[in-house]
């Protein structure tokens, strides 16, 4: 008596084999080539929500900048590739792009903050033989030419910056006695002004100072890591031993701060601070007049604008005034310390048509397409000749013109894989301290620098690439 | 069964005078547990409610700025390409998932095959196995395929919860009595036309449990979308529900209104499955009478 | 059926290997019918193809210096034992396996398994209207897709939101100042849904005759409970415990949204660790590594339920 004759349930399953075999061929073709109608195709990466204020803003400009480059070659049509989610994401997608050339873009726009990984890696073409055709690339500051330049040859160019300052609200300072305009000269200062406040005004958050790491390495650039920069030693990654600084008076000056705030009470509640989304959440809560100081960089200014509204609040400028952050005992020439990093605009090694990536990038940083892109991220663009062009000054008045002065003088973090690592040890101080005000700076420290220790640098454990700076 | 059969013998039961009165306390005790618990476990689904109708909503509890405009912001046509992508991956992932199963747990419960017993283990353990170890190999092999979209992403995702809907069925199809087959087999009917008519239907709630066991699975899940699928026009509900998130300025009244929106089509199928559901589960643990 | 047939059925487990047709009026050997092949053939190859290879692969990369980005990450070679060395020192490797097993045995086995069994109980005997609502609602929880309850329970934990409210001040922060506590207690939330109705459903299934018998010999609610009602759910226990215990290992979404391992490293459980050495550290390797850990907890949980299940099976013999 046969129990399982090959019958109509073989014959079913069989079916449903060649189906599925069927349907995966079917998925397989449909996407990317590298012809489509007979144009050739040109991909283009960037992230959609994160990098823009708001994302419709992204989607206008990028499309509008398409459509410029397909009416100048027709020949051409553009492919997005826009990457949803935040920094981390984006940096994510992009690693796992790259890895194939039929996936890797041929133009993408990048952080900074990790922009030397990308070139380790070997997946971006150099441009030195296109850079004498682009001559917005001479008016380029030196710190952001350097972002993207590596054993002498440029990798990618600026696509916009952000700078750093003190955002204070001049109502609350008025009413504590304090000067306005301010001009703070040194850390103390800053932390005498909150005082003042916290005595005045009890019901406001003295201070907004991020830190944590819920909000990922990148807000470094726009919290501590300013602070870092205008200590008395900012060295994240000492040039001399080529190890990652775990302990060094700049460090401990920094944290110090930290503790200041947390001890005195003078900080914003840690949930706020600590939560993933605390820069964004910045914007409403400082349009309700919560936040007495706050570190924050150039592009909470343009969020309050009208065509931008992330909130709209067109009396933002007339209630937060903005002064450079001092060093920390005053000794700076200039006395003003900001973090610099933005996104850049890079070629893929493998693309199959060089020459026209690079005429879509020099479409990009056209004029009109450069401010616009600026004004409504929230950077200051690159090229020193719009700092004071009035559609870029106008746009977020007097903000633009401020940080764009700050371009300068600021300065960028380490770009490389490893920061991540670094970058992470020193959220968990900043988050430790936060979240518990009673922690001394020295307990800090020593948790950063076994974290660091611990984890894995350059393949290899920490410990052999860390050094403590006297 | 157990309740009405005491409720049936309760009045007149002679020797057990006790009983009603043990009852009641039994009884409110009962009660003051269940919303006791209803409410711990509906306080957090409070903030969905109040922030989906909350015109000012944050991130913290507060009563709301009635207004319907989180929902009309929410419904927008990107995210009903969303909705409508979700469907669609959930739909194959659920036919991919279960239809293999349903075979498979078949053979493993009524067929002999050698190493039975170590396989089915494997496959157990394989139920362990997170998303995120297999995801870069997997993009690299779709890489190389070209099948970065959302066909055999979806095919993908149902493979993932292939582990688990094979052993829910297996045990379902355990625990039904053979002799229906046997008899169907004595009588000499067609075997695989009998089978089928007598299996299936018999096997039909077990079936069920799996798919939507695979259905919730894949209605989730964001990371297998989000890694391998670029093409934003095939994106799913949750990487939609993801953007708003990197976005500047998080609207978080729309943000309650999407995962309201987006959360009720997998409610309603519980609710229309649910007897089906609870059948299926119970057979994979328990007998039944 | 009697009831004694029913109870022994009841008991036997229910993992049950060796099992096949029933054996009644066999007199040959089993054996292989090679129509079982093509019913096995779809799920076998979506399985080796879809699953096994790429979990293989983990399986060899954990053992290779392979990075996302950098030098490494084109040209990677074997590299040994060092990525295993360096988990047998990591401290946050430590911390992770601790929290893992907290998290899973305290939200997901006693948790969610634990509220759902007294879930059942209650409803046993509760009114029909209070039954159906918190089933519901229950439920509801259940299905919630993980991003939707992450920002449920972000909303809900920390400052200002309904959980400080009803059992604190309305401004601690309790996602901060336990983190630990409340991704369990969001996971155990999530996922009690599953327990509830399995124990419901075997409760529905104890013959009330047992019950009634063991009423009448006078026993009370508890003993009749330790004595009676858990030895019959204990296959059922047993099943749900390695369900609950699969689903929150694997949990990584539900926490990552909500604290990202943080703050700190204080809610890393294993899949976090995992996909932040992977992703943000770019360790892919090493990422591996720690997920292939994953996968032997997860065969030797299974082994240990096959183990329990077919040692009840032998003594009922």
């Amino acid at each position: 008596m046969k129990r399982s004759s090959p019958g109509r349930k073989a014959r079913i399953a069989v079916a449903g084999l060649i189906t599925s075999v069927l349907v995966l061929t079917a998925a397989a073709c449909g996407t990317s080539s590298a012809t489509s109608n007979g144009k050739q195709v040109l991909t283009v990466a960037y992230g959609s929500d994160f990098v823009f204020i708001t994302p419709q803003l992204a989607t206008k400009w990028w499309n509008t900048v398409a459509q410029e480059f397909e009416a100048k070659y027709p020949d051409v049509t553009v492919r997005f590739t826009p990457i949803p989610g935040g920094y981390s994401d984006i940096v994510t997608k992009l690693n796992l792009l790259y890895r194939s050339p039929s996936t890797a873009p041929d133009v993408a726009e990048l952080p900074s903050g990790q922009f030397g990984s990308w070139i380790q890696s070997g997946y971006l073409l150099p441009l030195d033989r296109y850079l004498p055709s682009a001559p917005w690339w001479k008016r380029f500051p030196v710190s952001v030419q350097q972002e993207t330049t590596f054993n002498g040859r440029v990798y990618g160019v600026n696509h916009g910056e952000n700078t750093n300052a003190l955002y204070y609200n001049m109502p609350m300072f008025r009413k504590a006695g304090l000067p306005v305009p301010w001009q703070p000269k040194t850390w103390n200062d800053i932390l005498a002004a909150a005082r003042r406040i916290r005595a005045t005004q009890p019901n406001v958050w003295p201070v907004w100072l991020q830190g944590g790491t819920a909000g990922g390495t990148i807000s470094i650039q726009y919290n501590g890591g300013n602070l870092l920069l205008g200590s008395s030693n900012p060295a994240i990654f000492d040039a001399k031993t080529q190890k990652w600084v775990i302990d060094s008076p700049g460090l401990r000056e920094t944290l110090a701060f930290y503790s200041a705030l947390a001890k005195g009470g003078l900080q914003a509640p840690a949930s706020q601070l600590l939560d993933p989304n605390a820069t964004v959440n910045s914007f409403q809560l400082m349009a309700e007049q919560k936040i007495g100081i706050a570190i924050s960089g150039n592009f909470l200014g343009s969020a309050w604008v009208p065509q931008v509204c992330g909130p709209c609040w067109p009396a933002g400028p007339r209630t937060y005034g903005v002064a450079p952050l001092p060093t920390v005992n005053g000794t700076g020439q200039p006395n003003a310390a900001s973090s610099l990093g933005g996104w850049e605009l890079a070629i893929g090694t493998t693309t199959p048509h060089p020459s026209l990536a690079w005429d879509f990038i020099q479409v990009a940083q056209q004029r009109v397409n450069m401010i616009d892109a600026s004004n409504w991220a929230g950077w200051v663009p690159p090229d020193r000749d719009y700092w004071s062009d009035s559609l870029f000054a106008n746009f977020a008045p007097p903000y633009n013109r401020f940080f764009a002065h700050l371009l300068p003088i600021s300065q960028a973090q380490p770009n490389t894989t490893d920061f991540t690592v670094w970058g992470t040890g020193f959220n968990i101080a900043t988050g430790a301290i936060i979240q518990d005000p009673s922690m001394s700076v020295s307990a800090a420290i020593q948790t950063m620098g076994s974290y660091i220790s611990g984890q894995l640098i350059s393949g290899e454990l920490g410990s052999r690439h860390v050094v403590s700076l006297p | 069964m157990s309740t009405t059969a005491l409720e049936a013998t309760a009045p007149g039961a002679g020797r057990i005078e006790v009983r009603p009165r043990r009852v009641t306390s039994g009884k409110t005790i009962s009660n003051l547990v269940l919303l006791g618990f209803g409410v711990l476990f509906a306080a957090p689904l409070l903030w969905l409610l109040f922030a989906s109708v909350d015109s000012h909503a944050g991130a913290t509890l507060q009563w709301p700025h009635f207004t319907l405009s989180n929902f009309s912001g929410a419904a927008s046509s990107q995210n009903m390409q969303a909705l409508l992508n979700s469907f669609y991956i959930s739909l194959i992932a659920t036919i991919i998932s279960t239809v293999p199963a349903a075979l498979a747990a078949y053979v493993f419960s009524r067929h002999h095959i050698p190493f039975k017993g170590p396989l089915l283990l494997f496959i157990l353990m394989l139920a362990g196995v997170p998303v995120t170890i297999m995801i870069v190999p997997v993009y690299q092999e779709f890489t190389q395929l070209n099948y970065l979209s959302l066909v055999p992403a979806a095919i993908f995702l149902g493979v993932t919860s292939l582990p688990f809907e094979i052993w829910i069925i297996k045990n379902f199809i355990d625990a039904v009595p053979a002799d229906l087959e046997e008899a169907a087999r004595l009588e000499r009917a067609k075997t695989h036309h009998v089978l089928m008519r007598v299996v299936v239907p018999v096997a039909l709630p077990g079936i069920a449990a799996a798919a939507i066991f695979g259905f919730i699975n894949a209605w989730g899940n964001f990371l297998i979308p989000l890694v391998l699928m670029p093409d934003p026009s095939q994106a799913p509900s949750p990487v939609a529900l993801f953007g708003y998130f990197g976005g500047n300025g998080i609207h978080y009244g729309e943000v309650a209104a999407y995962s309201i929106i987006y959360s009720v089509p997998i409610v309603i199928l519980y609710l229309t499955m649910s007897r089906l559901f609870a059948g299926g589960f119970a057979q994979s643990g328990a007998i039944r009478g | 059926m009697s009831a004694v047939a029913d109870t022994g059925t009841v008991a036997r487990g229910r993992l049950d290997l060796k099992r096949t047709a029933p054996t009644t009026n066999r007199l040959d050997r089993q054996r292989f019918h090679w129509g079982s092949v093509p019913l096995l053939a779809p799920a076998a190859v979506l399985l080796v193809v879809l699953f096994l290879a790429p979990v293989a692969y983990s399986f060899y990369l954990g053992l290779t210096n392979l990075e996302l980005i950098g030098p490494t990450s084109r040209h990677y070679q074997f590299t040994g034992i060092d990525n295993i060395n360096y988990l047998i020192h990591d401290v946050v490797f430590h911390q992770s396996l601790y929290l893992t097993a907290f998290f899973v045995i305290g939200s997901g086995v006693i948790g969610a398994a634990g509220i759902g069994l007294a879930l059942a109980l209650a409803m046993q005997k509760a009114l029909n209207s209070a039954r159906l609502l918190v089933g519901a609602i229950v439920m509801v929880c259940f299905m919630l897709p993980p991003i939707t309850a992450a920002i449920l329970w972000y909303a809900a934990s920390t400052s200002g939101g309904s959980l400080p409210t009803l059992f604190g001040t309305s401004s601690s922060d309790f996602l901060h100042s336990a983190p630990m506590v409340v991704v369990s207690a969001a996971n155990a939330w999530s996922v009690t849904g599953l327990a509830m109705i399995l124990f419901a459903a075997a409760l529905r299934n104890i013959p009330g005759e047992i019950i009634e018998a063991a009423e009448l010999e006078n026993s009370n609610g508890v003993q009749r409970f330790v004595r009676i009602t858990l030895p019959l759910l204990k296959p059922t226990i047993v099943t749900t415990i390695l369900l609950i215990t699969l689903l929150s290992l694997a949990n990584f979404t539900l926490v990552y949204l909500m604290t990202g391992g943080g703050p700190g490293n204080a809610t890393m459980i294993l899949p976090v660790y995992s996909y932040q050495q992977s992703f943000t550290f770019s360790h892919l390797a090493y990422g591996a590594l720690v997920g292939n850990v994953m996968v032997i907890i997860a065969t030797i949980f299974s082994a240990l339920f096959v183990y329990f299940s077919r040692e009840r099976r032998q003594r009922e013999d």
